[in-house]
């Protein structure tokens, strides 16, 4: 009972103090001539602000970048670029085989996924020729557009890249990896459920469900999926997935830790993230679906368009902003990726993220390592970002 | 950014199920009955969603000997519950763990400071930014803003090394102290600060979208009356700016109480004033005593940010899609 009284007495009394500043230095400036008032009562308003921003997160971030480009654990020993490359020894972030390696790079071409994702891309490519012959009458030309052709085209993608990112192994890869995977399923059941769901019954009860788990912390999601993933063991019943498994004759699974089935224990705790994302994506998707204008809708439905047409010729290109956003703003979440990894696998098995590399090295005191992993994720980030930011650009002066 | 209209009319349900009227009964019925197919596909996926969350509340309520030894769905088939793991968890954690009562405290410690500090500054400069002339007023805003843009693992080993050590620089033989050695690691109030920055950007951001669009004929007339700037953001804007900043308020406090690695860093050295997301992960890890008190102390974490969903979710929806390209 005291840790509670005092917890609140220490957050009342840092309040008390924050806001009773505010008050007496605007007080104070209410004496002032209106010159310097109007001078100064802006700064008064931005000054906190400004100096939070400045201390707690602009000089920092410059900081982790003149740190990087420094050796000794705290950058106290001078310029160097061995962080990023260093040399065969001792190899710097870029040059690690466990960060990125190639070595795996000829495996791609014969897995079954990349074969199999090439077929389909080729079927989509048939597709396409055939929705464009059908639409023009004469023989040329391609339809990427049609429904199968880019439904085929993405899934054809997903498969390409799940192929390479299991082939090269590394952190960089895993990175890449868990973007692929969970920004490309996370917003196609997200599109698929939020297309359901405007034609069901009860959507907003059920979209309540599917979005809940954005709710809560990374960390109890990795809890709540241990229930699915664990293998039975003395002192440990079974996960639900490896109950299934041995109801159907099967062996149990060590989905995150066994060595048969690295590196798809990676995908195995992106599953877990899918699970949280696609709420995410099915929200703010069915919320555009919604805002189609429906005379547009009912326009092509007395033209004689089905459901699959309107879908694909209306409602689609309308919500197109709004799956950038979605894709983009997963693309970012996920390149930073941490807690669902530490409170796995810790990064062990093969599993390391980017994120987890910076944590590893700050805790080992290798500070300078750690800020070179920080950089490279801001790397990764910042094209997206550049991204985001033009197209606002050009939303604005629209 | 995405804007979430929640009061958008939902489009004629009637259209939808209805069916064409020219058909006959029976293709009437068969029509209603394909209708229907989204809605029993969606509840089934529902069900498939909804899974892993049921079986984490349902063991929570197992005792430690059908946990370890069967799972949870066999509670259909012999249903037996105890609040037991309820109590263990929140006050008499075996094995030196703290308990999860304490960690809830600790978590309110830090996410109730670190929600409003933040608003109350955002709030204050969002105003300047929106309706006080001053110089470099665009560009500052534009370098607030794009702040947004920067992973938080930028700042962090910065900030550990400033909050316990300060910093200092050496120029012509002498060291200057810049910023004083105030050994905050390992107190909440690092935790609180760091937060502070890292959600003042998006703040910002918010309010100033929302303060700019007011109608700027109140502050007009109010000036006449003779308030100042201080008198119009205290008792005009504050209160007008209350929806955006409840939905801030949610998202930042909701993001502060899930985090994860900023505690970590900032926090992990002092157990006793640790939050439930470092608690939970060291009760994960160790694999000892303690296991069957996973699940409720896990649910124990959820129990507020569940409530805040349930009860607030239309601010919970506009904040989390506003903050989701939050750095």
């Amino acid at each position: 009972m005291s840790s509670l009284i005092s917890t609140i007495v220490n957050v009342g009394v840092a309040l008390a103090v924050l806001v009773g500043l505010f008050v007496l230095v605007n007080l104070g400036v209410n004496k002032l001539s209106q010159k310097w008032e109007d001078r100064l009562r802006p700064w008064v308003f931005v000054g906190p602000a400004v100096v939070f921003l400045f201390i707690g997160l602009f000089v920092p971030a410059v900081r982790t970048i003149y740190l990087s480009f420094r050796s000794g654990l705290s950058g106290e020993k001078g310029f160097t670029l061995d962080n990023y490359w260093g040399t065969s020894s001792t190899p710097g972030a870029l040059r690690d085989e466990n960060v990125l390696s190639f070595n795996g790079f000829t495996h791609i071409f014969t897995s079954r996924l990349f074969i199999i994702g090439v077929l389909i891309a080729i079927l989509a490519l048939f597709a396409a020729r055939r929705a464009a012959r059908k639409a023009t009458g004469s023989g040329s030309g391609v339809d990427l557009s049609s429904p199968g052709a880019s439904l085929g085209l993405v899934i054809a993608v997903i498969l390409v890249l799940f192929a390479a990112f299991t082939a090269m192994r590394g952190v960089i890869w895993n990175n890449l990896w868990w973007v692929a995977a969970v920004t490309g399923l996370a917003t196609l059941f997200g599109l698929g459920l939020a297309v359901l769901a405007d034609r069901s019954r009860n959507e907003t009860a059920a979209k309540t469900m599917i979005f809940m788990p954005m709710a809560i912390s990374m960390v109890g999601a990795a809890i709540i999926w241990s229930y699915m993933y664990n293998i039975e063991s003395s002192g440990q019943s079974p996960g639900l997935l490896n109950a299934l498994l041995s109801g159907l004759g099967r062996d149990q699974v060590d989905f995150l830790r066994s060595a048969d089935i690295i590196p798809w224990n990676n995908f195995f705790i992106m599953i877990i993230m899918i699970w949280i994302q696609t709420g995410f994506a099915m929200v703010v998707l069915s919320a555009a679906i919604k805002s189609v204008p429906s005379e547009l809708v009912e326009a092509a439905k007395v033209d004689g368009a089905n459901d699959v047409q309107v879908f694909w010729k209306i409602t689609l290109p309308q919500i197109i902003p709004t799956l950038i956003v979605v894709i983009t703003t997963l693309i970012v979440s996920v390149m930073k990726v941490f807690d669902l990894v530490k409170a796995t696998t810790n990064g062990n098995f093969d599993t390391d993220v980017l994120a987890n590399r910076m944590y590893t090295n700050l805790r080992n005191g290798d500070f300078t390592a750690s800020s070179t992993f920080a950089v490279i994720i801001l790397v990764l980030v910042l094209p997206v970002m550049w991204f985001n930011f033009r197209r606002g650009k050009r939303e604005v002066s629209r | 950014m995405t804007v979430i209209d929640e009061s958008a009319p939902v489009k004629s349900v009637k259209a939808k199920h209805g069916g064409p009227s020219q058909l006959d009964p029976v293709g009437q019925q068969t029509h209603r009955a394909l209708a229907a197919i989204p809605t029993w596909v969606l509840w089934g996926l529902v069900v498939v969603w909804t899974i892993p969350s049921v079986g984490l509340l349902v063991n929570s309520f197992r005792p430690k000997s059908q946990q370890l030894s069967s799972g949870w769905w066999t509670a259909i088939t012999d249903p037996s519950f105890t609040l037991d793991n309820y109590r263990q968890a929140m006050f008499d954690m075996p094995g030196g763990y703290v308990s999860f009562g304490k960690a809830l405290l600790n978590s309110f410690a830090i996410a109730i400071p670190a929600t409003v500090v933040p608003i109350l500054i955002a709030a204050a400069a969002a105003y300047a930014f929106a309706w006080m002339p001053f110089k470099g007023r665009s560009w500052l805003f534009i370098a607030v803003v794009a702040m947004m843009a920067i992973p938080l693992q930028m700042a962090l080993v910065p900030l550990l090394q400033l909050y316990s050590g300060g910093a200092h620089m050496t120029l012509f033989g002498q060291t200057f102290t810049i910023f004083p050695d105030l050994n905050l690691n390992n107190k909440p109030i690092a935790v609180w600060l760091t937060h502070t920055a890292f959600g003042l950007p998006l703040a910002i951001f918010l309010l100033h979208n929302y303060i700019s669009s007011l109608p700027g004929d109140v502050f007009e007339a109010a000036t006449i009356d003779g308030a100042n700037h201080f008198g119009i953001f205290w008792r005009i804007v504050l209160p007008l700016c209350k929806p955006a900043l409840a939905a801030f308020a949610i998202f930042q406090f909701l993001w502060v109480w899930n985090d994860y690695l900023v505690a970590l860093i900032f926090l992990a050295g002092n157990k006793d004033a640790s939050p439930l997301t470092i608690q939970l992960v060291n009760l994960v890890t160790s694999k000892g005593s303690g296991t069957e008190l996973l699940p409720s102390a896990a649910f124990i974490s959820m129990i507020v940010p569940l409530i805040i969903f349930f009860s607030m979710q239309r601010y919970f929806v506009r904040g989390l899609l506003a903050g989701s390209v939050k750095g």
